[in-house]
């Protein structure tokens, strides 16, 4: 892991990212669907296991 | 009497999280360029960053993450000099040097007692402020009886539920839904349990998600 914690965002995606256009379920706050579309920029800044990438 | 919710926006977060707090401020500069913000409702979830921090261990954070990096004091002042300046651009004073790292259950359960009188949202800007700007020890339980206060909790009730064990299963269970989800990072922003933001995006990004999920909400979420 590099050293940069806040420098360099991992490349692992925390989510399967589907494509954009990819029709949106209704909204229900009911039970977690197994999947969400992602929106933005996977590697934008967190914090993962006690560290802040 | 106010609009529906149309957009839920749950959010997962710890209170020891500098991108989350940068996250929260980037989310309401979104919320405040929406003009359906009145059929947002922003709900907050626990995400505990290291559950394996030992409770009652108190560490400042440039060792701990020096240590866990195997990266020299140098090295972890760099990088807390780049977050401290990103956070410094959404109006947040960090800091990081002087910042101490707990486990944060208890700051968890006291932000689900927040949650049951409305004041989550408050809770959650009163409790990043005191870890990541004003140093304070957000497990120790007068600090957390106090800033509980601040925002207008009831001090008895607040005293009871920072005292015992009070809403860790609440806790637990954010972080379970957190799993079941996929996610592993925080901040996590989820809408209408169909779009997720992950981490401190641009606001652009908050913009256009509140968007996506409101043009395509079939109906309000309540």
């Amino acid at each position: 892991m590099s050293t940069d914690q806040y420098a360099a965002a991992p490349p692992e995606p925390v989510l399967d990212a589907a494509p954009h256009d990819t029709p949106a379920p209704a909204a229900t706050g009911g039970a977690a669907p197994s999947a969400l579309i992602v929106l933005g920029d996977l590697q934008a800044p967190a914090c993962t296991d006690g560290l802040c990438q | 009497m106010s609009a529906p919710v149309r957009v839920r926006v749950e959010v997962w977060s710890d209170v020891v999280c500098p991108w989350c707090y940068i996250g929260k401020r980037r989310l309401e500069q979104a919320l405040e360029r929406f003009e359906h913000a009145g059929e947002v409702e922003v709900v907050w979830r626990g995400f505990q960053l290291d559950p394996q921090f030992p409770q009652g261990v108190r560490r400042p954070v440039p060792e701990m993450l020096a240590e866990k990096m195997n990266a020299s004091p140098g090295q972890v002042r760099q990088m807390q000099a780049r977050v401290t300046q990103i956070a410094a651009q959404e109006g947040l004073a960090y800091d990081l040097e002087h910042s101490i790292m707990v486990n944060t259950i208890d700051a968890h359960r006291l932000l689900h007692l927040a949650g049951e009188h409305g004041l989550a949202g408050q809770a959650h800007e009163r409790l990043m402020r005191a870890q990541l700007i004003e140093r304070q020890i957000v497990d120790d339980p007068e600090t957390l009886v106090r800033l509980g206060v601040e925002i207008g909790l009831p001090e008895e009730e607040t005293r009871r539920v920072v005292e015992s064990n009070a809403h860790r299963e609440d806790v637990e269970n954010d972080f379970r839904e957190a799993r079941a989800l996929g996610i592993t990072g925080v901040p996590f922003f989820v809408l209408n349990r169909a779009y997720g933001v992950s981490g401190a995006q641009p606001v652009e990004v908050f913009a256009s998600a509140l968007r996506t999920a409101y043009d395509n909400a079939a109906a309000p979420a309540r």
